[in-house]
């Protein structure tokens, strides 16, 4: 539909003929953000990141969001390469306003956004050219809550607890644990934004990546709010 | 008459599990489901594919692809991209009819491109080699002694005989665990039940 998104060209169309520099410039991610935590609660998700985005080991920008919010229904957020972040966050964004025109009531929901991001991350990937992210989709699915991860191989799958890049190793344990004991009706969410709050505090202990401004999004039953706060 | 297929539902990647609940197998048409292991990006663009040639099937033709052609399919979908692989390890099992109109079972598996085989027991993925020599023994009576016991295979003993595989298998490879998602497919269609594995 939107002819500005590039997402589907692959480095060498957009650059007219090939060369060996171009080839390689989706290699590696250049400017990066951190971890990224998500977890049911009885009545939605809560999600958590940070505010820092590193250029190796620069600590490049202080208080960059990397969450997009779709509606109040809908929140994604990812780490990995932010320039390929931000041409996501570009395409979604408009592809809510195209949905807007056509104003029949039909708005993108968790799945619907969880589906389409691991389709296009796929096909990128297919095509050695990949984006450089790995989200997490949360929201409320018919007013459950929907929590689904797409890295950025293309693989996707659903959970009540996902993590990635240095969560993967230190939160999901942490989470897994907690709704094991207690059972996802059973958590409140004061109790998931406390266990959310220690599992980035972790990671900024103990990952070199990690800040301790952190942004955490609760998207429940009344609505989608976010709120920025700094670890001790 | 019937087949069973088990599949084990942990995701991992290099040492981390990223989720202890997906499910591996899944139905094609009525009567025949596939089971797949390897890369879970290819695994899921090849179930929408195979999933979309299957709905594309049913219009053109009118009835539903039996076993045997969704096999057919299956291996030329992956030898379509002969030459960069989809990293799927599939096994097709399903019962369909044989000219006499007797429901016979079948399991085909498949390579990453596309060879395949019908044969009366397989096992595929990252532990298929541990579980395999067991159906070997257990379902085609190989490897046995003159005096060892022939138990015939009925739908209990199979059964068991999945479950007893899939715990096998979970001991000794780390990848495999958590759930057991075992299938039965029979003229009726099919039907799901899971068992716990280990977890560690």
């Amino acid at each position: 539909r939107s002819s500005q998104a590039d997402y589907h060209r692959t480095a060498s169309d957009v650059h007219g003929g090939t060369t060996n520099m171009i080839d390689e410039m989706s290699a590696r991610p250049i400017a990066t953000g951190s971890s990224v935590v998500g977890m049911h609660f009885k009545n939605g998700v809560v999600m958590a990141s940070d505010c820092r985005i590193s250029y190796g080991s620069l600590s490049r920008y202080r208080d960059f969001t990397r969450f997009i919010k779709v509606n109040s229904d809908t929140v994604c957020v990812c780490n990995g390469d932010s320039a390929d972040f931000q041409l996501l966050e570009r395409t979604i964004l408009e592809q809510v306003r195209s949905d807007e025109i056509e104003n029949d009531g039909i708005q993108y929901s968790p799945i619907k956004l969880h589906n389409w991001l691991t389709c296009v991350l796929y096909n990128r990937r297919t095509r050695i050219d990949p984006l450089w992210n790995n989200f997490l989709v949360g929201g409320l699915q018919d007013g459950k809550p929907y929590l689904g991860m797409s890295t950025m191989l293309g693989q996707s799958w659903t959970a009540p607890y996902g993590a990635t890049g240095f969560g993967k190793h230190m939160s999901i344990g942490k989470m897994r644990d907690f709704i094991e004991k207690h059972g996802v009706e059973n958590i409140t969410e004061e109790m998931a934004v406390k266990i959310i709050t220690e599992c980035m505090q972790q990671l900024y202990y103990r990952s070199t990546d990690a800040a301790n401004e952190i942004e955490i999004y609760v998207v429940s039953g009344d609505g989608c709010k976010s709120e920025k706060t700094t670890l001790p | 008459n019937a087949e069973y297929m088990g599949g084990h539902t942990r995701l991992s990647e290099g040492y981390s599990i990223l989720s202890r609940d997906v499910e591996r197998i899944q139905s094609i048409g009525k009567n025949c489901v596939i089971g797949q292991a390897g890369f879970h990006g290819d695994n899921q663009f090849l179930y929408k594919v195979l999933q979309t040639r299957a709905k594309i099937f049913e219009f053109d033709h009118g009835q539903a692809l039996d076993c045997h052609s969704t096999a057919s399919l299956l291996s030329n979908l992956l030898y379509s991209r002969r030459f960069f692989p989809i990293l799927s390890y599939c096994l097709v099992a399903g019962v369909e009819q044989d000219s006499q109109g007797q429901w016979k079972g079948r399991v085909y598996g498949y390579d990453v491109v596309g060879s395949f085989e019908s044969r009366p027991c397989e096992a595929t993925g990252e532990a298929g080699t541990l579980m395999l020599p067991l159906l070997d023994n257990q379902v085609e009576f190989k490897n046995l002694g003159p005096n060892a016991e022939r138990v015939p295979l009925t739908r209990e003993r199979a059964v068991g005989l999945i479950q007893d595989v899939l715990q096998a298998a979970t001991e000794r490879d780390i990848m495999t665990g958590d759930f057991g998602q075992i299938v039965l497919i029979d003229k009726d269609g099919v039907q799901q039940r899971r068992i716990p594995l280990r977890r560690d």
